[in-house]
């Protein structure tokens, strides 16, 4: 069984967007990136982003990491590790266990060059 | 740069530009309408290439299956093969009764063969590509009759057509009614929280009705907000339903000039700084597309659930392309 099907596929993307979602809008760190007034249509990402991060299926390529992020100006590590922190405290809320959260960490991770763009 | 491919010709795609644009662009013609998603108007199909998530939001999972997707939101990643699908579905309306609700909100009548729930939309169609939607405050059965509340603008194509060309007995041309903000019963555990501006009304009061004649208990704060109390309409249906249901709420609300049983202020300020935890609350939010988004942000922020929060936007065409 995947991580993805582990968790519970997409409903357990869907429990986690609220969460992550409300935690990301009130950080100062980088809700500035998230603060356009299409919510629908953020939402949809960031379902896309969980779902890659829980290793559900999606189609994107490092290419399209890159391709995404290079207009979100002054991108940085702490930026990343922000959404990194956050996506831990959600899951743990949702009592995903520590194993689980250090893999899914890992994918967000794995990453990190292409949405900084270097 | 993603090809785009439709009948014989090959069009050029940057990431930045819907489908549907670039196909306008190219002279094709395109039906649509709202340019936000949430008309279907502008439903084309994928037969190759890879459809966006955003470009299938809304769309139920039959016609996913079937790769359709909304050309105004599709912002091409891959090449993609497109073509159109049989022509999507409209009906015949006849136009039972027109009145005013104040001085510039019509209230149209129509007869149709369609069913609904109350407070979804359907699109009127003045010709094959002037199409405008609006929203449903009537009962298919326990009204019998379609009840749309359209505001008229004075250089508005649609309302302007409705208001000056269009009579009782015209036939009118219809989409099929969609849209998920209506009242099911799996809210009757939960308080309800409706906020409109304008003929954001017109789907609120279908829903408040529906919500009442379903038998819902809970508590159910319907505000609805205007510029001057003469923009108002339905206070005094309103007033009675309040009369009549001791958990139904009804607050006016003005921005200038308001009289003593209706406040006066912003309607995102005034909900924001009254309902500090809406945690378990269902809330609908129509109208303005500015109030509607800061609302549903505010909604979210201050703990009701993203899929508790059905908030429809009425979004002029005119004015997001401008
Ligand atoms: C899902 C949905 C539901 C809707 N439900 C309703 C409804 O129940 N009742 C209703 O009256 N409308 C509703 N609308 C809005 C409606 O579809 C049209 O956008 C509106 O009637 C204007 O169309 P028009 O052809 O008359 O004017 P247009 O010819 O499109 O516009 C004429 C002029 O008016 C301006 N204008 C248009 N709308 C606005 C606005 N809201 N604020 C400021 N300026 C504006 C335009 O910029 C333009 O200059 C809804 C929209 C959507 C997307
Ligand atoms: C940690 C690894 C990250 C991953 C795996 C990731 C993944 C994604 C994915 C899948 C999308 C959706 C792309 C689309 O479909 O359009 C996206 C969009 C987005 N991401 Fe990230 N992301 C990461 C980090 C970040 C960081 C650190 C920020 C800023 C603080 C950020 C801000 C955004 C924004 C604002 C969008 C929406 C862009 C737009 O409006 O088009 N992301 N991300
Ligand atoms: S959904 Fe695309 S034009 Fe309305």
């Amino acid at each position: 069984m995947s991580l993805y099907e582990k968790l519970g596929g997409e409903a357990a993307v869907t429990a986690a967007v609220d969460i992550f979602y409300r935690k990301v809008l009130a950080d100062d760190r980088i809700s500035h990136y998230f603060d356009s007034v299409d919510m629908d249509g953020q939402a949809v990402k960031q379902k896309a982003f969980l779902t890659m991060v829980f290793g559900g299926p999606n189609n994107y390529t490092g290419k399209d990491m890159r391709e995404g992020h290079k207009h979100l100006k002054g991108l940085n590590d702490t930026h990343v590790d922000a959404v990194i922190e956050l996506l831990g405290e959600t899951l743990k809320e949702l009592g995903v266990g520590d194993d689980d959260i250090a893999q899914i960490a890992g994918i967000a991770n794995s990453v990190r060059d292409d949405v900084l763009n270097r | 740069m993603a090809k785009l491919f439709y009948n014989a010709d090959q069009l050029d795609s940057t990431g930045d530009v819907s489908v549907l644009d670039t196909l306008h662009s190219a002279g094709f013609l395109i039906p649509s309408s709202c340019r936000a998603g949430l008309c279907h108007a502008c439903l084309l199909r994928a037969d190759e290439g890879d459809i966006p998530a955003l470009a299938q939001k809304g769309l139920s999972e039959t016609e996913k299956r079937q790769r359709l997707f909304l050309g105004c939101q599709c912002f091409p990643v891959t090449d993609m093969k497109i073509s159109t699908p049989d022509a999507s579905r409209t009906v015949q309306a006849r136009l039972l009764e027109l009145s005013m609700l104040t001085q510039d909100v019509m209230r149209l009548r129509l007869k149709a063969d369609v069913d609904w729930f109350p407070g979804q939309y359907t699109t009127l169609w003045k010709d094959a590509s002037l199409g405008r939607s609006y929203s449903i405050a009537s009962h298919p059965v326990r009204d019998g009759f379609m009840e749309l509340h359209i505001k008229r603008y004075p250089d508005g194509m649609l309302s302007r057509w409705l208001a000056e060309q269009v009579h009782v007995g015209h036939e009118l041309e219809i989409s099929l009614p969609r849209g998920s903000c209506f009242y099911t019963e799996t809210s009757s555990h939960q308080p309800l929280l409706l906020a409109c501006t304008g003929t954001g009304l017109a789907p609120l009061y279908g829903v408040v009705q529906d919500a009442l004649g379903q038998g819902h208990q809970r508590p159910i704060h319907l505000f609805a907000a205007a510029g001057t109390p003469d923009q108002l309409y339905l206070v005094h249906e309103l007033r009675l339903l309040e009369q009549t249901y001791s958990n139904f709420h009804y607050y006016p609300v003005c921005r200038r000039n308001a009289q003593p049983n209706m406040q006066e202020g912003d309607l995102v300020e005034l909900i924001s700084n009254r309902y500090k935890d809406l945690k378990g609350w269902k809330v609908f939010l129509c109208g303005s597309p500015m109030a509607v988004k800061k609302l549903q942000k505010k909604c979210f922020l201050q703990g009701a659930s993203m899929s508790d929060i059905h908030a429809d936007a009425f979004e002029s065409p005119l004015a997001r392309s401008a």
